[in-house]
């Protein structure tokens, strides 16, 4: 077994066979591996006794799961409404320019992965960016382009 | 469970206790339309065509989600629902390629092309495998004249051919969900779930893995539940709605299962459930192989007897009277080898002549592969029996123990090297061209009834025997038809034996199939069946001249809109001679048919030539299959008759389909010779027109029109030439296009005195004059297409011929088609494409 | 030990915590709080603490959220005077000075002081007298930001769990009447009264029911639920037991989205807490009533804000609608009959248990009782989470409390109910914030975002951001919703890029109608409000972008250039440095130019620019 494989294996011992474990199984997963490996999602669908195209479907029903590995760097653009107002959309094209990527794509260096996502509840510091975590409040293009090139 | 009253539309209807109102409706004989609901399925109120009014509750609910009450008063129809209905309908209908129902030439297309068109990817109702099936179109028709005035958003998916039996094209899939239900109904652990959400939502498997590899059993459910033409049996794809369902069962492995036959014109197209539930479902063999199998080119359709090395064709009574001789001069050392899957009439009739003729009766079980101890077993009898003479039905035992016998009869459906070695062949009838009936392993007895009719000359089993029987002058073979025999055999023997049980459940397995059919590995007749694993003589090998250092580069290739192929060639010899009109006649491989194509540009500097190629069947969808830098294996041209270039004046070149591409060469000769040019192109919907960049920069102006109205004209190329005329004097009309369109525009121009050219586009084949193929009336005089055309004068043009010459081998096309999976590429891809063709279109 | 014994024992805690002597600092570190750099400044007074050898006579604490987001970082501090006033923005470069001044001379800083908590001064307002904070009235966020919301003691001994106790001896009829007398209605948006909620429930028989808290906030702009999570738990926890105790039920979920990972740690150390002290278990208080609570992270899907998705997908299943009937009062969670309440109607219910129905129903109006969270964000000065009571005036929240429209920019519009709501124009601006004068206008409730817009936003791309939003996040099972949001935002986007027609507008209205009626849920049938509004409110807007191929807000990046004038550029070069694509050049303080061809249209020179110079045309 890989170390992957026992990583998973071993999250997979504490929790029982219901169904409604399968999304924590797979956030743990994802936690762990940083996204969900074909491998993995194979071994959660057996846990459960669930066909895998089930957990599969399951799992691309939502936002949060990935079915590839991020970059080194994980950007996360907040595009709530506040955001959007006060100008997200310049953020995000930002990001694009200086990192090469669009949202859902990790650079071919292994650098930076780009995520939207829908709202953090940070309206009042809008715009919002989190990289790696870490929220970044009130950004502008200039800010978010400086912080890009600290990453790099 | 009590039951209580409701009205629905004012009629009192009683239901009981847990049914929805939309059952209750049904019940009432109220129909209220829906797509997602399914008797088999529970409720799930996706599609929203079902919405009624109740009093007392807010908006207007689902029928089929809402549980029908005591008292309730329900409303089904109101301008109201119908508006809200209609609308509906019309955004489903955005998803799901509509051209046709909306098109002004629907009526009059239908005429001439009463079934559907095969194409690769079915972007209107008249290239859908399922149009007479389709519960959509039924519903919007049913509306009368439906008005669909939102643009198709066509999704562009890849069509999903990596299987062995099923065509999959989800861009004709509304997501009714009546797939994925059935098979989590069916299997508990489904093949296919929704994958992803909102717009991006479709059906699919984890991580696009091939259904070989995702669980699927291939038990057709899904095909059969779908009401678009998203799912399809390759097979049956092209065959037309069945027009009989016959009860029977399968009697290609013990278990017998239970099957409905649909066929058409007395051909099986496909043995499907007998019902949506776990317990009546089919294995893969049963529930595409059979068709295949009985449809199989490898039948034995002529009595054949031995002279000396050669088999030679007798007619029934001579090979019949061979055979009663042979047996006869043998009596006492027959074996009687037979298959245990034979219906219980046939396996008696052996028994009779196999007492009759003092022979030993051997059963074979249907699972029984080369060295099974059963047929060691038999063949230790037939040593010991010391037998000189054999009859089996099918190839049972090796060709060792044959080739020792004095005399050999083989009865059997299909080809094989027994009844190669055989010193008499009588062919026999299979599967559904059988009646009679069959005691499954569990003990019960099947019915079989037969629903197709048998290749050539080919028999009934019980017939044959009874007629050997006849001719070597037995007693108690006087029956004239099957129920005779079952009722002499119930008196006679009584209770028969069940066969022995497979050990494998193919039915939810697929890795446990069956192998064998009466000694013949099934995979040798269905070569699909290979992507189980299953044995083959010999592996299929598809000879490929991609990547071979032969042949004519391709240079570039994409598939611009949905089934319409740009090609860059190298081809220097016919970039340097090409004139406007011209074609060439491409291979894809050495072993590909010859297949010809209008030149769209040449370049004699680079050598380069550029084709639109229309994928159609399978001769085109072999070059579809091609990418950049592969090679193709022919191009032969340029061939035909070039346009004659020369001032007209005003022309109107008028193109559809492949057509738009092929009336570029000629607009831009036309165009430098100091015509005025105007391009008018057809397409069925906006998503489909291309070239409009190209087209713009060699003509003074170009129309577009549209089947559905969504950009340009509504209409087509008819249209376009009606208001053209009525605008401005044309001199010329040149049309390229399907045949209709060519036809249609054609008749327009006579009556409005415009000399018309059509591009004609008949069957061909070596394209230099000689096979006579394409040969066509034109004035009353037989022109060949190939070098007296393409161009004709349309008014000239006996089209009624042409139409017929045309369709004169849809059938043979048709199984073309079903034969063209790659199965190399099948069988060692445990995940999906990984490297999937990226193109304009998405494929 | 009896519930009166272990509220003694908080008291004690308290009083360590609220004596006036005690030298304290209280630092505001929800998310918004952390975003703004609180937790740098958290350490910054750790290390100066320790320097000034002060960190065994301080306490020094994390607390939620005042809802004053537009001052973050928020420090209180209290010296031994007792005196106790509130910084903003602070930075940890104001730390030391911070430290120095106030805490060891007791000394207000000035140029960060905000106001004092309690009596105010005529320097220095008290903090309840602060505009925003004037109009409040906290009964959710009650002790959002006064307690440490990791030490149950603290929410104890200002009243909490007595509402429990009282509830655990009125039996549960009694809580559904006292829930029904306070006229509390639904805060998820829809407004259905809480108690007749529970009533149908408590009516279903069923050997396993269950309550649920629905904490998907999932509306883009609005975050009220994740604020009382992170600064009061307890509070919501307290509204989901009484909520199990009222129907039935012995599990309660909380529902929560993964996007708020402080918020689901404090509601696990508050779960914790419970369990430890018995409120949580079997035979709580001595009742008979066993009550446990899961916690469920969401995994990114705004429709699992929808009860039956919401169900879906505790189940393990893909969020996707089902419909009703049956009601999840009926057949919920796992088919039993289950009721799902939001964090505010829970935190709304711990309360009304505590201080009664009549107290509570003295707020707001007849219909609309009690009062309500709103998350203030935009285009407005003082943005932040405010809670006012039911009725209130909008004129009130957007100028008193919001302190108007920022950068003196003109009122244009205010959205309320996120994806789900309206636009409701500023000629409205006197509406009555209540379910009934709110569904008047074509807008709802709503969970209570409350964005702001002035005249530099258009309505045609708020609605095409709308739209974008809930394309993306409808389930794709019915219909009308999946197509539906498609098209309207195809015929949106034509329209922002000036290629829309006049047919285009009956094609929104249609297809709106359409959704609104036949969509299987809550977000389909809401999906168009957007749009509906801003035709309804702002049609001319839609009908310059078509007619006049103009953006008469100059956002449309494809109808509208930027120039700078020339007599107004004082050549400070701050548009030329905010230029993402380097399309802005001139030499210091000379006028600067655009280079037209490389510009982008994305306005960040405008929106730098101190002086008015950057037109859009």
């Amino acid at each position: 077994m890989s170390v992957e494989q026992h990583e998973v294996q071993d999250i997979l011992t504490q929790y029982d066979q219901d169904r409604d474990n399968l999304i924590p199984l797979l956030q743990d997963v994802q936690e762990r591996l940083h996204y969900l490996s074909p491998q993995a999602l194979s071994a959660v669908a057996e846990h459960l006794q669930l066909s895998e195209n089930d957990v599969f479907g399951v799992a691309t029903f939502y936002a949060q799961f990935r079915f590839t590995p991020p970059g080194l760097h994980h950007i996360k653009v907040c595009e709530g409404t506040a955001c959007h107002v006060r100008g997200s959309s310049r953020i995000l094209d930002t990001i694009t320019r200086t990192t090469g990527i669009e949202p859902g794509q990790t650079s071919e260096d292994g650098l930076f992965s780009l995520e939207r996502v829908a709202c953090f509840g940070s309206c009042a510091l809008a715009p919002v960016v989190v990289v790696d975590d870490k929220v970044y409040g009130r950004m502008t293009s200039a800010k978010t382009q400086r912080l890009i090139e600290e990453k790099k | 469970m009590g039951s209580f009253s409701l009205i629905i539309d004012g009629q009192t209807v009683e239901v009981e206790e847990g049914a929805t109102v939309l059952q209750a409706a049904r019940r009432a004989g109220i129909s209220i339309p829906t797509i997602c609901d399914h008797k088999d399925l529970n409720p799930y109120g996706a599609c929203r065509m079902c919405v009624v009014e109740i009093e007392g509750v807010r908006g207007y609910p689902t029928s089929c989600t809402t549980p029908a009450a005591a008292g309730m008063r329900v409303t089904t129809q109101s301008e109201r629902l119908s508006t809200l209905r209609n609308r509906t309908l019309e955004l489903m209908f955005s998803g799901h390629p509509n051209s046709c129902l909306v098109c002004v030439h629907r009526e009059a297309c239908e005429q001439h092309r009463p079934t559907a068109t095969k194409a690769a990817r079915s972007t209107r109702c008249g290239f859908c495998a399922n149009r007479e099936e389709c519960d959509l179109r039924a519903m919007a028709l049913s509306a009368g004249q439906p008005e669909l005035s939102l643009p198709t958003m066509y999704a562009a998916y890849n069509l999903e051919r990596d299987d062995p039996f099923m065509d999959r094209d989800y861009n004709l899939c509304v997501l009714c969900g009546r797939c994925w239900r059935i098979c989590e109904k069916i299997h508990g652990k489904p093949a296919i779930s929704i994958i992803n959400r909102g717009k991006w939502a479709r059906i699919g498997t984890a991580f696009n893995k091939s259904h070989v590899f995702s669980g699927c059993t291939f038990c057709g459910a899904c095909i059969d539940i779908c009401p678009t033409g998203t799912l399809t049996d390759r097979f049956a794809r092209w065959q037309g709605k069945p027009e009989a369902e016959t009860g029977s069962a399968c009697i290609l492995c013990p278990q017998g299962c239970a099957v409905v036959a649909q066929s058409k014109n007395q051909r099986l197209l496909a043995y499907t459930m007998p019902a949506f539930n776990r317990d009546a479902s089919l294995c893969a063999l049963g529930r595409f192989g059979a068709a295949q199998m009985v449809n199989s080119n490898q039948r034995t359709t002529r009595p054949q007897v031995r002279e000396g090395e050669d088999l030679i064709p007798y007619d029934w009574d001579a090979a019949l009277k061979a055979a009663a001789t042979g047996l006869k001069e043998h009596a006492g050392k027959i074996a009687f080898v037979i298959s245990a899957t034979s219906s219980r009439e046939e396996r008696y009739l052996y028994a009779q002549l196999a007492t009759a003729l003092k022979g030993q009766m051997h059963l074979v079980p249907a699972h029984a592969l080369p060295g099974d101890p059963t047929l060691t077993t038999i063949q230790e009898a037939i040593h010991g029996q010391g037998a000189l003479a054999l009859l089996m039905n099918g190839p049972l035992l090796g060709g060792v123990e044959q080739s020792r016998m004095a005399f050999s009869l083989v009865i059997d459906a299909l080809h094989s090297d027994s009844s190669e070695q055989a010193s008499v062949v009588l062919p026999a009838a299979m599967l559904s061209e059988n009646s009679g009936t069959f005691r499954s392993s569990t003990g019960e007895i099947r019915q079989l009834s037969a629903c197709s009719q048998a290749p050539g000359d080919a028999r009934a089993e019980w017939r044959i025997l009874r007629d050997l029987g006849q001719t070597l002058g037995l007693d108690g073979f006087s029956y004239t038809k099957v129920e005779d025999i079952t009722r002499a055999m119930d008196n006679a023997v009584g209770e028969d034996a069940a066969p022995p049980a497979m050990t494998g459940d193919p039915r939810h397995n697929v890795r446990e199939l069956i192998t064998t059919y009466r000694g013949h590995q099934v995979a040798d007749i269905v070569p699909a069946l290979a992507a189980f694993g299953l044995p083959q003589r010999s592996m299929i090998q598809e000879e490929s001249t991609a990547g071979s250092d032969n042949g004519f580069p391709i240079l570039e290739k994409k598939e611009i809109v949905p089934n319409m192929h740009f090609f860059k060639i190298q081809a220097p010899q016919v970039a340097k001679f090409a004139l406007p009109g011209q074609f060439v006649i491409l291979m894809a491989r050495e072993t590909s048919e010859r297949s010809p194509f209008t030149l769209v540009d040449w370049d004699a500097d680079t050598g380069t030539i550029s084709l639109v190629i229309e994928e159609v069947g399978r001769s085109s969808r072999e070059l579809a299959s091609l990418r950049a830098g592969d090679m193709l294996a022919h191009v032969s041209g340029p061939l035909g008759q070039a346009m004659p270039v020369e001032k007209r004046g005003t022309v109107l070149l008028g193109g559809g389909c492949y057509g738009v591409g092929a009336i570029y060469p000629l607009a831009r000769a036309l165009k430098q010779a100091g015509n005025r040019v105007i391009c008018g192109i057809e397409a069925s919907s906006s998503y489909l027109l291309y070239m409009q960049d190209e087209l713009t920069q060699v003509s003074d102006q170009l129309i577009l029109a549209t089947k559905d109205g969504s950009e340009g004209v509504r209409g087509g190329v008819q249209e376009i030439l009606v208001q053209t005329a009525e605008r401005e004097q044309v001199d010329q009309f040149i049309a390229i296009g399907c045949t209709f369109m060519m036809r249609m525009t054609t008749e327009l121009s006579r009556g409005l005195n415009i000399p018309t050219l059509v591009a004609l586009n008949p069957i061909m084949v070596d394209g230099t004059g000689m096979c006579g193929a394409c040969r066509v009336s034109i004035g009353g005089d037989t022109l060949f297409a190939c070098i007296d055309g393409p161009l004709f004068d349309g008014h000239a043009v006996d089209w009624d011929e042409l139409a017929s010459r045309r369709s004169a081998y849809a059938p043979q096309e048709i199984q073309a088609l079903s034969q063209g999976v790659d199965l190399s590429a099948l069988m060692h891809q445990a995940h999906g494409p990984t490297d999937t063709h990226q193109c304009g279109c998405g494929r | 030990m009896s519930f009166a014994a272990r509220q003694q024992e908080a008291l004690a805690v308290w009083r360590v915590f609220d004596q006036p002597e005690l030298r304290r600092i209280l630092v505001g570190s929800a998310t918004c709080g952390r975003a703004a750099g609180s937790l740098e400044v958290l350490q910054a007074f750790r290390d100066e603490l320790a320097q000034a050898d002060l960190e065994k006579s301080t306490a020094l604490y994390e607390v939620g959220c005042l809802g004053m987001c537009y001052a973050e970082v928020l420090v209180e501090i209290r010296a031994q005077d007792g005196r106790r006033v509130l910084y903003q923005g602070v930075e940890p470069r104001h730390v030391a000075q911070l430290v120095e001044q106030h805490l060891v001379r007791g000394e207000i800083y000035w140029p960060l002081a905000l106001a004092q908590m309690g009596e105010g001064t005529e320097e220095l307002p008290a903090f309840h007298d602060l505009p925003m904070i004037k109009p409040q009235e906290r009964i959710v966020l009650r002790n959002c930001g006064f307690i440490d919301p990791n030490n149950i003691d603290h929410y104890l001994a200002r009243g909490g769990y007595s509402g429990t106790a009282r509830a655990l001896t009125m039996g549960p009829d009694a809580v559904i009447d006292e829930m029904k007398a306070s006229g509390l209605r639904g805060r998820g948006g829809a407004g259905f009264p809480t108690g007749v909620k529970w009533g149908f429930a408590r009516a279903t028989p069923a050997a396993q029911k269950y309550v649920i808290c629905n904490a998907d906030e999932g509306d883009p702009g609005a975050f009220m639920d994740r604020s009382v999570l992170e600064g009061d738990p307890h509070a919501v926890l307290e509204g989901l037991l009484l909520a199990g105790y009222a129907i039935g039920a012995s599990i309660g979920y909380v529902y929560c989205r993964a996007e708020y990972p402080l918020a689901i740690e404090r509601l696990q150390t508050a779960i914790e807490q419970m369990h430890n002290l018995g409120f949580l278990g079997d035979n709580i208080l001595g009742s008979g009533f066993n009550f446990s609570i899961k916690v469920k992270k969401g995994a990114g899907a705004f429709v699992c804000g929808e009860e039956t998705s919401l169900m879906q997908s505790i189940e393990g299943k893909r969020g996707m609608p089902q419909s009703k009937p049956p009601f999840p009062a009926v057949s919920g969670l796992f088919g039993k009959p289950t009721n799902i309440n939001n964090v505010e109607t829970l935190a709304s219910v711990s309360a009304i248990m505590e201080k009664g129905a009549s107290w509570y129903a003295g707020f707001g109006t007849e219909k609309s009782r009690g009062t309500k969270t709103f998350a203030l964000a935009g285009k407005i000065n003082r943005t932040g989470l405010v809670e006012v009571p039911m009725g209130i005036n909008l004129r009130t929240i957007i100028e008193e409390v919001g302190g108007g429209v920022s950068g003196g920019k003109a009122f244009k519009a205010v959205q309320t109910g996120g994806p789900s709501g309206g636009c409701i124009p500023a000629r409205l601006i006197d509406l009555n914030v209540d379910y009934e004068s709110l569904a008047e206008v074509g807008s709802i409730m709503g969970s209570g975002g409350m964005i702001v817009i002035d005249e530099e936003s258009c309505m045609v791309d708020m609605a095409r951001y709308f739209l974008t939003f809930t394309e993306n996040e409808s389930c794709g099972k019915c219909v009308p919703c999946r197509m539906g949001t498609q098209h309207l935002l195809r015929i949106l986007t034509t329209i922002t890029a000036g290629r829309g027609t006049l047919a285009d507008l009956d094609s929104l209205r249609k297809i709106g109608d359409t959704m609104k009626n036949a969509s299987l849920c809550g977000l389909g049938q809401t999906a168009a409000n957007p749009v509906l509004t801003t035709l309804q409110y702002f049609e001319d807007e839609y009908r310059a972008h078509i007619e006049d191929h103009a953006c008469p807000a100059g956002a449309c990046a494809a109808l509208i250039h930027f120039t700078i004038d020339p007599a107004k550029c004082t050549g400070c070069g701050l548009c030329a440095r905010a230029c993402p694509v380097e399309a802005i050049s001139g030499e210091k303080k000379e006028p600067h130019l655009i280079d037209q061809g490389a510009c982008i249209c994305c306005g960040s020179c405008r929106q730098a620019c101190k002086f008015d110079a950057v037109l859009v045309s």
